[in-house]
């Protein structure tokens, strides 16, 4: 889709930005560029819509050379989303997403079904938002604007400058949580660029990371956790590394809903020892008739009541004690070390017991080179 | 590449090669024929300023910035210089002969060289060329001390080359001989108009501008009142004022003393019934009763303080301009020099602890007494001087007019400018203290300064430099405006510019506006430089 | 001054200013100036009639309104509808009186104001108003009677009253010649050199260009319009020269000043969606600096009007003359009409050019973060 070719940038005081870029950017993936600060990330990304010229080398965009397209053409088909957002604050927000259709020549009436679909799609409501101000929006509303403005005419490239950069952090969550399930709905090819690298893992389909303006390492976010390239991408992605590949797989990846130490309610204080003992465990759940968490057993507690179940379990609260499937296997580790269990439950909304994910799994994971199904992107 | 380089020498060389150079006039008041460089012939050494023009558009073409610059600046001061020196030989030469050039039947008495366009675009694109090669040094010092000594040094080649005699063909040194006397009483008044409005101007306006500041309600109104006053153009200015200063003057002294008393007593008596009553006024009608207390206070004050300067503005300009007090007035100025100086070497070069700064400061003081002395036996001096209140010779008989208070003369100029001086005043003091950061002066709080010690050694600080660009915006509006204020009678350099008109004569016209403008350009350097000196180096980077 | 914006309050001021006007109309006062009395009779109304601003481009065609104090005269200068007095006289043209004006005026306020009561027009009303002000202003400029009167009671013992050779309303016009053709001149130019040097390619001249526009504010207006009349010549060029060069320096500081002050972001987010540099210039970068270049035309134009006043050195004509005659024969009521008249003309023409930079900045900038 956009491909790199030994592109160098060199700027008129003899500083080199970019020394000879080989990249490849895959098709309705979200390509992150990282590095520290010079390393020549946003002066990369900029050359793809050609803000800046390419001194040597060529990008390919859609298989052409980006030069052979007049540069203001090729820009009206690259979407572009910047830290500052750069509205317009003299355009309402319907102008605003609006300036690269009316650019295009589209006719008024598509523009406006696609504002208000695109208003929609960032979460904005368009009867109420269509004609404001961008002064008149939050931090956050603006930045959505801004992002429906790069996806105005629905380009299949999309650059992004640290697009959440300057919102707060709880904002930022939300943002990009709310991104990636658009970017699931639209597929579009995006190069991302940031110098957080939490963000970058969370948001990458693959990750650039350069360095004085060399690729230093290329690939999955996964497999650049697990197997840093040397001591510099490893000192970039940091020491907690392991806990940060945690932080990329989800509970319902890793649980296991076959073996689960649990017993009914009703059941006896024997067959809770049993199920105790048959798995290896220090407790075994506790569910209700209808499969609702209720708490634990463990053999202290049998040790002290062995005539009623009822009696020797703890009870808890299935919000307490139980992860959800969605969330990452980072927060399923917490979820252990602050109640030191070895194993914890999996629930759904409801409560329900779904499965349960072990302490074991998570060092598995972080142990071998899981993501090595992945293959090596580069 | 340097275009602006070549901007300079197509400007220069287009100039000598279209326009005339020189201009031969048979006399004082006619027409009289022009000359272009190429006319002078046989006499090849007025071509080298078309060489010299040519240099800096080659120049452009070389491509290491650093020499090229070296090189244009050099190139270009020598243009300049040229430019004024060379075609004054030639006009020599014309004058020789003037009947030559003129032909036959010309009236020729006294005729005079005047400078024309192609000398104008020479100097023009002569400054052109040296800021565009004092752009191409590289470093940041280099520059700021290149154009200084290309700002001063030329000028300075150029002054000595005037004292010396050698431009002395030029029209304008022959008004300026026949003028001199004239011309420095005329730039003392015009200097005594700027700095004493200025100075008025800079009390009342510094202080509407703290008002404004300090209370919100009244900001608006106040600024809204100055900015009105800027629209009136100057001319009518004076012309409104004219009026009632004309029937003002024409008021017995007492009375109106005792006029000032009673609305200054009326005043006294609705400000301190707004202190009284404020706490229980409703908003709106507080700014109203506060307004009619400023109101009633400022009329009688300004008229009183207007009639207060008129008449010092009086007693000053016969101290300063009539022979007499030359002595008394070179007493003053000695002692304003060597006041400076004290203060100068004692601020930056000496030790902040040492001993000579104890004493620098104290002769600075004592300089400081003295010269406050030497202006008061000045001003008695010409107050004793039968010029100044003419036939009166008693009290009962004074009228406002013999203070110097009339429907034209100084007066109305000096409550003009003092009133055009107001907005950049006020407006600048505003937006100065507005604009500091309200957590610093939070911090001050907290560190429990008192207001007076916030307002003098936070806010005031951080507001100087704005502060004073309004001063520095005021002085330079003023010595323009001050030019007009001629046609009420009050004298001045504008008094060149319209007999200039009057006669048609460029020179008369220049005489006058040659000063004003070097004026207004010295007193925005020395006022830049005061800024400068005062303001905190930890805010200077800000500012700029 | 929230109050004005009331729907309501300004078609209220309108009416009472339409009662007061027909009670003035009822009101005649005596005409004491001799020429003025020959021209309309021993005494004249107190509130003037109404009639379209007589615009005149050349003296030649300005109407003598002295004479035509009785008559309604629907004209203008510029296209020499009428010439003369006596043919306005003659022709059979239609009076409406001012009173009469300022009621339709609090109509029409009152109609906008309920049209638009729903959403903040600001496109028809501000201008409405400040040309229904200009308009009752204009009225009094050209009613003498009025002024007669006025300076009859500052100046009772004053032989001359009324300047002698020309009306209030041709000097009025010649000024406002003067103003409008420099402006017009000076807006162009200073628009466009403020405009090119801040482009990249000629971006390197903007520090000369700023740095000649800032010492040229220190030659005095009076030596400019001196120093231009020896080389031009008398009469009207020169004094338009000299508005031009001083009325430069605002217009290109401010449009350096607004152009360079537009967020680089909103630049970079323009041409990253892929506009030309001519569609960046006049859809993001001109909108966002209107206020400022056109608080720069503001100044400029009052500067003018200033400085078009020292024109009657220079022989422009303008309200300048009566002041500057008026202090060279001593005849303080003509230095007084002059004054009085100019400077109203200034705030006037502030006022309106206030308005103007309301409407035309746009609302999104107007909203404070």
């Amino acid at each position: 889709m956009i491909e790199f070719q030994n592109v160098v940038k060199r700027f008129p005081d003899g500083f080199t930005a970019v020394k000879g870029l080989n990249l490849k950017v895959h098709e309705g993936e979200i390509t992150v560029f990282i590095g520290p600060s010079g390393c020549g990330k946003t002066t990369s990304m900029r050359m793809v819509n050609r803000l800046l010229s390419i001194s040597e080398g060529k990008i390919l965009v859609e298989g052409r050379d980006n030069k052979d397209f007049p540069a203001e053409e090729l820009r009206r088909k690259i979407g572009y989303a910047i830290q500052q957002i750069g509205l317009f604050p003299h355009f309402t927000v319907l102008d605003n997403i609006a300036v690269v259709p009316r650019l295009l020549g589209w006719d008024e009436t598509r523009i406006r079904k696609r504002v208000d679909e695109l208003l929609d799609l960032v979460g904005l409501d368009p009867d109420v938002n269509r004609d404001k101000y961008p002064r008149q929006l939050s931090g956050g509303q603006q930045q959505r604007v801004g992002v429906a403005r790069a996806l105005g005419a629905d380009p299949p490239i999309m650059l992004m400058d640290e697009p959440f950069g300057a919102i707060d952090p709880i904002t930022r969550e939300v943002l990009q949580e709310e991104f990636l399930q658009i970017q699931k709905e639209i597929g579009k090819t995006i190069i991302f660029v940031t110098h957080d690298i939490d963000e970058a893992i969370k948001m990458g389909d693959r990750i650039a990371i350069l360095r004085d303006g060399l690729l230093e390492q290329y690939d999955t976010p996964d497999n650049i956790l697990a197997h840093p390239k040397d001591r510099f991408v490893r000192d970039f992605v940091g020491s907690d590394r392991s806990l940060k590949r945690l932080g990329l797989v989800r509970v319902h990846e890793l649980m296991d809903t076959e073996k689960v130490p649990s017993v009914r309610i009703r059941d006896t204080v024997e067959k809770a020892e049993q199920v105790i003992k048959e798995h290896n465990v220090r407790s075994a759940f506790v569910v209700d008739d209808d499969g609702e968490l209720r708490g634990w057993v463990d053999l202290d507690g049998i040790r002290h009541s062995p005539k009623s179940l009822l009696d020797a379990m703890t009870e808890a609260d299935y919000h307490e004690i139980g992860v959800r499937k969605n969330n990452t296997a980072r927060e399923a580790l917490s979820a252990m070390v602050a109640r030191s269990f070895r194993i914890t439950p999996v629930v759904d909304k409801s409560g329900r017991l779904l499965g349960s994910i072990t302490l074991k799994a998570l060092q598995d994971l972080a142990e071998q080179g899981w993501g090595d199904e992945e293959g090596n992107g580069s | 590449m340097n275009r602006i380089a070549m901007l300079g020498g197509l400007i220069a060389g287009l100039g000598f090669f279209f326009l005339p150079i020189l201009n031969l006039k048979p006399n004082r008041l006619a027409s009289g024929t022009s000359f272009n460089l190429l006319e002078f012939q046989g006499d090849d050494r007025y071509l080298m300023l078309f060489l010299l023009a040519l240099i800096p558009i080659v120049l452009s073409f070389r491509n290491d910035a650093e020499s090229r610059g070296w090189m244009l600046v050099g190139s270009g001061s020598l243009l300049f210089l040229l430019t004024l020196i060379l075609p004054a030989g030639a006009g020599a030469n014309l004058l020789l002969d003037p009947e030559a050039y003129l032909g036959e039947g010309a009236f020729i008495r006294n005729p005079r060289i005047l400078p024309s366009g192609g000398m104008v675009l020479g100097l023009l694109g002569a400054y052109v060329t040296i800021f565009a090669g004092v752009r191409d040094l590289a470093r940041a010092e280099v520059q700021m001390w290149v154009q200084a000594i290309a700002t001063w040094v030329a000028p300075l080649i150029a002054i000595g080359l005037l004292v010396n005699g050698s431009f002395d063909v030029y029209s304008i040194l022959v008004e300026f001989y026949a003028n001199g006397a004239a011309l420095e009483q005329k730039f003392v008044e015009h200097l005594m108009f700027v700095f004493i409005s200025l100075g008025v101007g800079f009390v009342v306006g510094v202080g509407l501008g703290l008002w404004a500041s300090r209370d919100e309600r009244v900001a608006p109104v106040i600024l809204y009142a100055v900015g009105i006053i800027q629209t009136i153009p100057s001319l009518a200015l004076f012309g409104v004022l004219l009026v009632p200063l004309a029937r003002l003057g024409d008021r017995a002294f007492l009375p109106t003393l005792g006029f000032f008393g009673v609305s200054l007593a009326i005043a006294l008596v609705i400000g301190v019934s707004y202190v009284l009553l404020a706490d229980r006024e409703p908003a709106r009608l507080k700014i109203v009763h506060l307004l009619a207390t400023a109101i009633t206070a400022t009329v009688p004050l300004a008229l009183f303080v207007g009639v207060f300067v008129s008449f010092l503005f009086r007693l000053a300009n016969v101290g300063f301009t009539s022979g007499a007090y030359d002595s008394t007035t070179t007493t003053i100025f000695g002692l304003l020099a060597a006041a400076l100086v004290t203060w100068i070497v004692g601020r930056w070069f000496v030790k902040p602890d040492g001993f000579l700064r104890t004493w620098l400061r104290r002769a600075n003081w004592l300089l400081s007494g003295a010269t406050t002395v030497a202006v008061i036996v000045l001003f008695v001096q010409a107050a004793g001087n039968s010029r100044v209140l003419g036939t009166v010779d008693s009290v009962s008989t004074l009228t406002i007019r013999d203070l110097g208070v009339s429907g034209i003369g100084v007066a109305p100029a000096l409550i003009a400018l003092t009133l055009y001086s107001l907005l950049p005043l006020v407006r600048n003091t505003y937006a100065g203290l507005n604009n500091v950061d309200p957590a610093i002066i939070d911090s001050g709080r907290g560190m429990g300064m008192t207001p007076s010690q916030r307002f003098f050694q936070i806010e005031l600080p951080l507001a100087f430099p704005v502060i004073m660009a309004g001063v520095r915006n005021a002085g330079v509006a003023l010595v323009g405006i001050g030019t007009v204020a001629t046609v009420i009678g009050a004298g001045g350099l504008g008094d060149f510019v319209i007999q200039g008109i009057v006669n048609t004569s460029i020179d008369q016209i220049l005489l006058g506006a040659i000063p004003a403008i070097a004026l207004a350009l010295v007193l925005d350097a020395t006022l830049r430089g005061l800024e400068g000196i005062f303001t905190s180096p930890g805010i200077k980077q800000v500012q700029s | 001054m929230n109050w004005t914006r009331v729907p309501g309050v300004a078609s209220l001021l309108w009416a009472t200013l339409a009662v007061v006007l027909f009670a003035l109309a009822t009101v005649s006062v005596p005409v004491t100036d001799p020429e003025l009395r020959e021209a309309v009779g021993e005494t004249a109304s107190f509130a003037p009639d109404t009639w379209l601003p007589v615009f005149s481009l050349s003296n030649r065609t300005v109407i003598d309104m002295r004479a035509t104090n009785d008559v309604r005269v629907l004209g203008f200068g510029l296209f020499d509808a009428v010439t003369d007095a006596r043919e306005a006289l003659e022709a059979d043209t239609v009076t409406v009186t001012l009173g009469w004006f300022a009621a339709f005026m609090a109509l029409l306020e009152a109609a906008l104001a309920w049209g638009f009561r729903q959403r903040e027009e600001k496109l028809v009303r501000p201008l409405v108003r400040a040309a229904g002000i200009f308009i009752v202003i204009w009225s009094f400029y050209g009613h003498e009677p009025f002024w007669d009167w006025m300076l009859r009671g500052l100046f009772p013992t004053s032989p001359d009253l009324l300047y002698n050779t020309n009306t209030l309303v041709s000097l009025a016009s010649q000024h406002l010649e003067l103003v409008i053709v420099s402006s017009i001149l000076t807006i162009s130019i200073g628009l466009t050199l403020g405009i090119a040097v801040t482009r990249s390619t000629l971006r390197e001249f903007l520090p000369l260009v700023s740095d000649v526009v800032n010492s040229g504010q220190t030659i005095p207006t009076l030596a400019i319009i001196a120093i231009m009349a020896p080389i031009i010549g008398f009469g009207f060029w020169p004094a338009i020269v000299a508005l031009i060069l001083y009325g430069l320096l605002p217009i290109v500081r401010n449009t350096i000043v607004g152009l360079e002050g537009v967020d680089p972001a909103m630049i970079d987010a323009a041409k990253g969606m892929g506009m030309t540099p001519a569609q960046i210039l006049w859809q993001i970068e001109i909108p966002n600096a209107s206020s400022i270049i056109l608080a720069g035309v503001r100044t400029s134009v009052v500067i003018n009007v200033g400085t078009a006043a020292l024109g009657a050195y220079v022989g422009s004509g303008g309200l300048g003359n009566p002041i500057a005659s008026g202090l060279n024969q001593s005849i303080n009521p003509w230095v007084l009409l002059g004054a009085l008249a100019a400077a109203l003309l200034a705030i006037l023409l502030d006022y309106i050019l206030g308005r103007v930079e309301y409407v035309m900045t746009p609302k999104g900038l107007q909203i404070e973060q």
